[in-house]
């Protein structure tokens, strides 16, 4: 595919050279570039595709997902009765897809550093260099946005015809022009304020909020278009609809299909629609592109400055060496939890798989909430579905416990090997507290107060059993799949396999002890009691847990 | 006297209000092997970057090969062969496929470069790998292909910032050996490094800047000559550290 692309990239073989750049140079470095994209793992296919050792063609499955994507986004915009609120939709998600992509992406194709010492110091020009970054960051984005609107153009060809067709075409690309205007901004504005060094995170956050606008999107838009009438809705009866540029886009092609719709608000839409992706470019190329080059060219640095004359960032908050004194009660527990609350917070390929899991349990809330909402709110609150989303909390537990024995740099690991002592169950121990408190603790007590304020004190009872349920079954899952010290093992570890069935069985066992706490739970003396055993329980299989030794270990490190 | 190759005249370079270059002035000539020494941020790695063409705004002036640098940047990174300090390279391309890549933007043939790739591989002892991904390769190996790509074009010039970082016994006596015929066949070697012993053996002449300036620039018998003691002595005594017994005992005193 990517000779393909060249091909046709090459027949301005002329207009490259005539702006002074070498056409042979330029084709090895777009070459190699592709190769790379092709061979590196992206968003699109994320754990995944990290788990094999050579990827060869990750460049095609984000298109392919991107299509399905595409698909999908199709099926709302065909959904949407009246052309005005569909193409809003349409391109709000297209924009928000393509500018998250962009973010997230562009850290490997506008912001290689490598370049820097490969292809700096190569007799290659000016000229050539910038051309190749622009044409490498267009077939870029050519990519994702044929692959993300292809199933539309079809749509709109096969059901609208050709001048609708045109319109389409005209829509994307006003659309990808502001995004990428949009995207620009961001990053100027986030270089702005935050350190090159901080660029990178801000960059995973994005990753982050990417996932979970996918994930929330895919599982609640369909329902909620049934819902709430979006089918039926009137954009621009709400004023501060015509701020947003997908209604520019959508008014312009509502009144060239449907001239019978006119009217001077759409008008003046459409024309804002069309003079703005000129406006943006302008403002790229003349305004944000030089201070965006220089600020970029910043982030080659290796160090920072800022950090450095601090003398370093503060990294020992008192605070927390307080908490863990007062949650540990032993010298390398304590170092199994602290070692563990920083490294959570500080490694990126850690809070890029774990933090989207905090949303989906709000999302399968409201998921569940909409399902319920034909038979009443009221119907919901006198029953016990507060007990189905406390329960689902789990679902943060078991993400973080999955995710913590796994890192990049997982050979640092060595230093808790190599140090004499003969209780790694206690680092274990340190590290389960961590995270219990870190991560299921906090989300523990927002949904609680959630519950109470929904359902009421009397569910009280209920969310001190679950939540010693939760903390024993996330034992019970560390016993029984998690066997590794935190940040020890490769990103790869998870494709070993032969676990499959102790993986699904404790997958199913908070099912189980969800479904028999609901039947107890009218109850409370039965509530009371189990409270007890469970607590109990924590207390023995986290004894249990704290004395394993390396000989329980070493079997799986072999 | 032939003109030299690599002429540095009142070299300034300053990042804010810190002065990084002083004023530095080198004349190099053709076939020297020229160990540039310094301790951290003393402005070692802000001179390569300027000779190599990194750093384009800095003051005086540098001749490289009879051409202003200002004026030929892209006539003199054609003379010029440069191996980063950190093994900066595509490591989802196969060594092959990296070296084609960085003969092609020499300019140079494929069927040359297939050749010197091959022959220049082999003698690492990485032809078995040369078609497997560099993303699993060790930093020693990864060390060799930079070497490789540093030096496929047949440069003039070689700059070498620790070059010998990560690699086994055999291929640093492999590139000792290297760096010493190509010296004897008029290439200049500009290399730096933290190993003064390694410096020691294979520099004709020896520059030592600290804190933007040079403070000592001759032959180690010269250096020898002035300040007396092995060059990690001399180095330590010109650059502010000669009491390195002191800074042990203070270090060794903390266990109290």
């Amino acid at each position: 595919m990517n000779k393909l692309i060249l091909r046709f990239v090459f027949l301005f073989r002329p207009v490259f050279e005539r702006f002074g750049a070498d056409a042979d140079q330029l084709y090895t470095i777009l070459e190699v570039k592709l190769k790379m994209d092709d061979r590196r793992p992206n968003m699109y296919m994320g754990n995944r595709q990290r788990q094999k050792k050579e990827p060869k063609n990750s460049s095609f499955m984000a298109m392919l997902m991107l299509l399905l994507l595409g698909l999908f986004m199709t099926i709302i915009l065909a959904t949407l009765q009246g052309a005005l609120i569909g193409q809003a939709f349409y391109f709000a998600m297209f924009m928000a897809i393509i500018s998250l992509t962009l973010i997230a992406d562009f850290t490997s194709v506008l912001i290689d550093v490598r370049d820097n010492y490969i292809l700096l110091p190569r007799p290659i020009n000016d000229v050539t260099i910038t051309l190749s970054r622009i044409l490498h960051i267009g077939i870029h984005i050519a990519k994702l946005v044929i692959s993300l609107t292809l199933p539309a153009l079809l749509y709109v060809v096969f059901t609208k015809g050709f001048i609708a067709l045109l319109a389409f075409l005209i829509e994307i690309f006003s659309a990808s022009s502001i995004t990428i205007l949009l995207v620009n901004m961001v990053y100027l504005l986030v270089l702005k304020v935050t350190s090159p060094n901080r660029f990178k995170d801000f960059i995973s956050y994005f990753q982050i909020i990417f996932a979970i606008v996918v994930f929330a999107a895919y599982q609640l838009l369909p329902r909620m278009m049934n819902q709430f009438r979006l089918v039926h809705i009137d954009v621009l009866s709400y004023k501060w609809t015509c701020f947003l540029p997908p209604v520019w886009f959508a008014s312009f092609y509502d009144i060239l299909i449907y001239p019978q719709t006119f009217s001077y608000l759409k008008l003046g839409l459409s024309i804002i629609g069309l003079i703005s992706p000129f406006i943006g470019l302008f403002l790229v190329v003349k305004v944000f592109a030089p201070g965006f080059n220089k600020k970029l060219s910043e982030i080659s640095g290796s160090t920072d400055e800022k950090l450095l004359k601090k003398g370093g960032s503060q990294s020992g908050k008192s605070w927390i060496s307080d908490l863990a004194k007062k949650v540990t009660n032993d010298p390398v527990e304590y170092a199994g939890f602290k070692l563990t609350w920083w490294l959570t917070s500080r490694y990126r390929d850690f809070k890029v798989k774990v933090y989207p899991a905090f949303a989906y349990v709000p999302v399968y809330f409201v998921y569940f909430f909409i399902s319920r909402k034909s038979s009443g709110f009221d119907n919901m609150v006198q029953g016990k579905a507060y007990l189905f989303l406390v329960y689902l909390s789990s679902f943060v537990l078991m993400t973080t416990l999955n995710q913590v024995p796994i890192s990049e740099r997982y050979k640092a690991a060595w230093v808790m090997f190599s140090t004499p002592h003969n209780s790694p169950g206690k680092i274990m121990a340190g590290m389960y507290k961590a995270l219990l408190i870190k991560y299921l603790l906090p989300f523990f007590l927002v949904i609680s107060a959630f519950c109470i304020y929904t359902w009421g004190s009397e569910v009280i009872n209920d969310l001190v059993l679950a939540f010693f349920n939760i903390s024993g079954y996330g034992i019970i899952m560390a016993l029984f799949t998690i066997k590794y010290l935190p940040f020890s093992q490769p990103v790869n570890v998870q494709a070993q396999g032969g676990k499959f069935m102790a993986n699904f069985l404790v997958m199913i066992l908070i099912a189980i002890i969800g479904f028999v706490h609901y039947g107890l739970s009218r109850w409370e003396w039965a509530i009371n009691i189990m409270t007890l055993l469970s607590a109990g329980t924590c207390w023995a299989l986290f004894h249990y847990y704290r004395n394993r030794n390396w000989q329980a270990l070493e079997a799986d490190y072999s | 006297m032939s003109e030299p190759i690599i002429s540095i005249k009142n070299l300034r370079k300053n990042y804010g209000e810190k002065q990084v270059l002083k004023g530095i002035d080198l004349q190099i000539n053709a076939g020297q092997v020229i160990g540039y020494i310094g301790p951290n941020g003393a402005g070692k790695s802000t001179t390569v970057k300027i000779l190599i063409g990194l750093i384009p705004d800095f003051e005086g002036e540098i001749i490289i090969g009879g051409q202003r640098l200002h004026d030929n940047l892209l006539d003199i990174k054609r003379v010029i062969g440069y191996v980063p300090e950190n093994a900066e390279l595509y490591e989802v391309l196969t060594p092959m496929e990296y070296l084609e890549f960085v003969g092609k933007l020499q300019g140079m043939e494929q069927e040359q470069i297939n050749h010197r790739s091959q022959a220049m591989l082999s003698q690492f002892g990485l032809k078995d790998v040369m078609n497997q991904r560099m993303d699993t390769f060790s930093k020693g190996m990864r060390q060799k292909v930079l070497l490789i790509s540093g030096m496929i074009h047949n440069p003039q010039i070689i700059i070498l910032d620790e070059p010998l970082s990560g690699l086994d016994a055999n291929a640093v006596i492999l590139v000792k050996e290297i760096i010493s015929r190509l010296a004897q066949e008029g290439k200049t070697i500009f290399y730096c490094s933290h190993m003064m012993d390694v410096v020691e053996k294979v520099s004709d002449r020896i520059i030592l800047i600290n804190d933007g300036e040079i403070v000592a620039d001759g032959s180690f018998t010269e250096l020898q000559n002035n300040s007396g003691g092995t060059l990690e002595q001399i180095f330590a005594k010109l650059t502010g550290k000669g009491n390195i017994g002191d800074a042990a005992g203070a270090f060794i005193n903390a266990f109290d």
